[in-house]
């Protein structure tokens, strides 16, 4: 008889945490309705607090368990993923309250939805078997499709709302039918079994791989998969599209890099979707960032740099595949831990110049900020300059490891690729910096209102966090590098 | 039906008639349906005729009394036979091929689910071993058809009984498929015919008898759940005579019509058989030792009288108080209940 | 053996036919004199204004997604409900799991009562 032991539960406890959490929020909502809002910030901020501290304890303690009959196993890799995306879901939170009380829908489910969805994604990188993967993504996502809509008089947040689960449904089907092709293939659900079905039913196998690819891409928002990310993230509450951004964006990369590597492996045979991420890398980076040149939102725009970003990372993902090291897969888990940063910071200061019946989204909202909260810009100034990829800011470094180590794999046309992106996208970043510090509303012709409403203490402490992480794990990259390093050798030691 | 299989060679050999070995169970199974497609259509021409003489009594008059004699007992007949020579009209805007569907889709739900009706230890056509399960199952191809009618008719009547039906159906689906489960982890099993031989030796055996009566109000809640899902008085609103018409079947006529009507009443025997077997002990007796298809025709024609005895005495609900019945008083109470049975066992 | 589920295709069949048959007759016998009166659905004699498909109010959506969450939960009790008492050696271990699960489930239930998704009104 199969059975859930306490083992299998203590080994969870990072998604426990959440879920738990998330459930208390419910029940507290449904109880006391009065008190629920402020108590349930505190609350996920106390659950994602746990689960980032337990991950990162048991990620230097070195924890390996295989849990639940083998469906989960929560070893470095996924207590690094866990601990990112804790990081990346507390920075959305903190952005979260002043938003959504201007925007009147301060409501206890926004938590409760969130941290369901976080619960699913601390599951996705720690799954094992493919119907688990199903189910952790189906966690994930179905609550961000209600989060996107979550300011549900507005009509371009319901629109992104029906979009993203429209398309999202759709690559879900995809990933499911990709599942059942492998699992007819292989003839099980385990991720190290699924190599063997491409000699048993090669048919099947490229298949089903081809269908997981396209489902995996969809989620990580890669050309030709991408139309959904620019309206989503438009229309999504800004504290939805940070949250988006950045632990919606790294969590499928959490499930996609172990699929391919534990389960397609790097072998020539079943290793054909090196050459194709290859191409979707090119395309990714460069229509991403081609037409993030044109946009005058900073979410619209920063919705590209998304894809462009996406792009990057899968080059290091490609690079780590070919060199099989520990060390180039630590450099994109280090990567994803400094967009992050970069991505929450960003969106954070849209949300600190939000006005109650109005968004500060367009660049030229920003015209003139220097002169008038000279801190917030240089801020703002530091975050564009990090995504731009300027030393000796942690956006360099992150780069810098992937290129490099994508250099010493070989793959030098796709770096030099890579780089003039970078160059390319340096023009819409410094945009906004070109337009919050030599512009003024003389150039406009309107003056621009720069007044907190709504203060928050909360988005104040995520901007300066972020600030002070992307100055300071820059340069100090080593002991996340280490952290990185660790996560990924746990990985490989269970790859081919 | 294997009890049928077994003997039918014995009997085509009496008849002079050579059948290849293969053949037989095919040619049981044939039997079987047909018997029971003919007993549905009987039982529901007695049941119309029953309820409208029970309904004049009730109401102090005499219901029908000219055709065939006596007791207007064959006024059921006429009016099938008046069903079929009526027109069958298809609305010009509806949509065709949804509309003939329909009522297909509630007649086959209907049918499908006699296969497992459990009339005695030897009359049933299949006992599969997931019987409950499967009746259930079945039972909510009706609602598809309802939704059907209601939306392929192009009539703001059908359109809202159809809605209502809906709402109605599914809110009960879930008392009433839950009010099956103390029985079930009493029997341990979803089979009908073991469900029902664990209820043997007498009257006190009966689950719906067994204290603490966990079960006893499972049975409540089952029978007035299946009361909703057949859109039976005081559950009628669906079809509410006097605010939409006749509901989802207004558009339909002639054969159509009664093919839902006939649904209706097959429906009655079903819900009160399946109480009968659930909970009342199917094909035993009231003493020990007893059992045959009498004692559980007998029970289900009791909770059928039931049926009709609740249609013209209570008045109909409201939509708010059916979801409320439904959503906050059963479902709490049904999950208590199965709880409540699981704790039992550990006496 | 043939499989006891075989009885199914047997009866769909039939009942079908059966069904088509009463539709044949009646197509036979009954007569056939349609106008444009009764061809049009029915009002209660009122002149028809538009096309009936309209939309309707979402409490009926919101009931019918009631209905999948809760039919879900509740299809995963059967299983549960029919191995229940052969696992009862097991102690408290079957008790304690579809508690937790009940209990889960009843917070969903709590909410959505408390949120008056359960009022019609």
């Amino acid at each position: 008889m199969i059975s859930i032991t306490a083992a299998d539960l203590s080994g969870i406890s990072p998604a426990l945490h959440l879920a738990v959490a998330g459930i208390a929020i419910m029940l507290l909502d449904a109880l006391w309705p009065m008190r629920s809002k402020l108590l349930s910030v505190w609350i996920t901020l106390a659950a994602l607090g746990c689960s980032l501290t337990t991950s990162l304890h048991r990620l230097t303690a070195g924890v390996d368990v295989t849990l639940f009959n083998g469906a989960v196993r929560m070893d470095g890799y996924a207590h690094a993923f866990s601990a990112i995306i804790c990081l990346a879901s507390t920075l959305a939170v903190l952005s979260a309250p002043k938003y959504l009380r201007l925007r009147g829908v301060h409501l206890a489910e926004y938590y409760a939805l969130l941290l369901f969805s976080v619960c699913g994604m601390v599951l996705f990188a720690a799954a094992e078997e493919l119907i688990m993967l199903f189910l952790a993504l189906e966690t994930l996502s179905i609550p961000v499709y209600c989060l996107v809509g979550f300011t549900r008089t507005n009509v371009y947040s319901t629109e992104a709302s029906m979009k993203y689960f429209v398309i999202g449904a759709f690559a879900t089907g995809f990933l499911v039918y990709g599942i059942a092709l492998l699992y007819g293939a292989a003839g099980s659900g385990y991720l190290v079994d699924l190599r063997a079905g491409a000699a048993r039913a090669p048919g099947l196998f490229y298949a089903g791989m081809t269908l997981l690819l396209v489902g995996f891409l969809f989620k990580i928002g890669a050309v030709p998969f991408n139309m959904w990310t620019p309206d989503a993230y438009e229309g999504a509450p800004t504290p939805v599209t940070t949250f988006m951004a950045e632990a919606v964006k790294a969590a499928p990369f959490g499930g996609m890099i172990k699929v391919l590597f534990v389960g397609f492996g790097f072998d020539a045979a079943v290793g054909l979707w090196q050459p194709a991420l290859v191409v979707i890398a090119v395309l990714t980076m460069t229509v991403g960032n081609l037409t993030a040149l044109v946009q005058t939102d900073v979410k619209r725009m920063m919705g590209y740099s998304s894809i462009a970003h996406s792009g990057y990372i899968l080059v290091g993902i490609l690079a780590a595949s070919k060199l099989q090291s520990a060390d180039a897969l630590a450099a994109v888990l280090y990567y994803l831990f400094v967009y992050v940063l970069m991505n929450a910071g960003a969106f954070g200061i849209l949300i600190l110049f939000s006005h109650k019946d109005k968004d500060t989204n367009a660049v030229e909202d920003l015209t003139g900020l220097a002169r008038e909260r000279p801190w917030a810009a240089a801020l703002m100034a530091v975050y564009m300059l990090s995504l731009t990829g300027l030393p000796p800011l942690a956006g360099f470094f992150g780069k810098f490891y992937i290129f490099s180590y994508a250099v010493k794999a070989g793959y030098v046309p796709l770096v030099i690729i890579a780089i003039l992106n970078s160059v390319v996208s340096a023009y819409y970043y410094l945009k906004v910096i070109v337009a919050m510090y030599f512009r003024g509303p003389e150039d406009t012709g309107r003056a621009a209102v720069f007044h907190y409403e709504g203060y928050s203490v909360f988005l104040l402490a995520m901007l300066w966090f972020t600030a002070w992480g992307i100055l300071y794990y820059g340069i100090h990259s080593e002991p996340q590098l280490a952290l990185a390093r660790l996560a990924a050798s746990s990985l490989f030691a269970t790859a081919p | 039906m294997s009890e049928l299989a077994a003997v039918l060679p014995g009997v085509l050999e009496k008849a002079g008639w050579s059948v290849p070995g293969g053949l037989v169970p095919v040619l049981a199974m044939f039997i079987c349906a047909s018997i029971v497609a003919a007993a549905m259509g009987l039982s529901a021409a007695v049941l119309v005729w029953a309820e409208r003489k029970l309904a004049g009594h009730f109401q102090c008059r005499l219901g029908p009394v000219y055709v065939g004699g006596k007791f207007g007992w064959l006024q059921s007949i006429a009016d099938g036979i008046k069903l079929l020579l009526k027109e069958d009209i298809i609305p010009a805007d509806a949509d065709r091929p949804l509309f003939r569907l329909a009522p297909y889709l509630v007649v086959l739900g209907v049918f499908l689910a006699f296969i497992a009706f459990p009339v005695s230890e030897k009359l049933m056509v299949a006992d599969l071993n997931i019987g409950i399960f499967f009746i259930l199952a079945v039972l909510t191809l009706e609602v598809f058809g309802v939704i059907l009618a209601g939306w392929a008719s192009n009539n703001k009547w059908a359109l809202l009984g159809a809605m209502r039906a809906a709402a109605q159906m599914v809110s009960y689906e879930i008392p009433m498929g839950l009010a099956i489960l103390p029985v079930v982890v009493e029997a341990q099993s979803l089979s009908l015919k073991s469900i029902v031989a664990a209820q043997s030796g007498g009257m006190l055996r009966w689950y719906v008898f067994q204290p603490p009566f966990f079960m006893g109000v499972s049975f409540l809640i089952f029978f007035l759940a299946g009361l909703a899902s057949l859109k039976r008085a005081p559950f009628d609103l669906p079809e509410a005579e006097s605010e939409l018409t006749a509901g989802f079947h207004t558009e339909y006529s002639g054969m159509r019509f009664s093919f839902f009507f006939m649904a209706e009443y097959a429906g009655m025997i079903l819900v009160s058989g399946l109480a009968a077997a659930l909970y009342l002990g199917g094909w035993h007796g009231i003493l020990p030792g007893q059992s045959g298809a009498m004692w559980f025709l007998l029970k289900t024609a009791f909770l059928v009288f039931v049926m009709i005895w609740l249609r013209w005495t209570l008045p109909r609900l409201r939509i708010d108080q059916v979801v409320y019945v439904g959503w906050k008083v059963l479902t709490p109470f049904v999950l208590a209940c199965v709880l409540g049975q699981a704790l039992m066992a550990y006496k | 053996m043939l499989s006891p589920y075989l009885p199914i295709l047997f009866q769909l069949i039939l009942a079908a036919g059966f069904a088509c048959a009463l539709l044949v007759l009646t197509h036979v016998f009954g007569p056939r004199r349609s106008t444009d009166v009764k061809l049009s659905p029915f009002e209660c004699g009122v002149d028809l204004l538009d096309c009936a498909h309209h939309r309707f109010s979402v409490k009926f959506y919101l009931v019918a997604m009631l209905f999948i969450l809760f039919d879900i939960e509740a299809i995963f009790f059967y299983p549960w409900a029919v191995i229940f008492r052969e696992e009862i050696s097991q102690g408290l271990l079957l008790l304690s799991e579809m508690g937790t699960f009940v209990a889960v489930l009843l917070v969903g239930f709590i909410f959505i009562w408390r949120k008056g998704v359960l009022e019609w009104a």
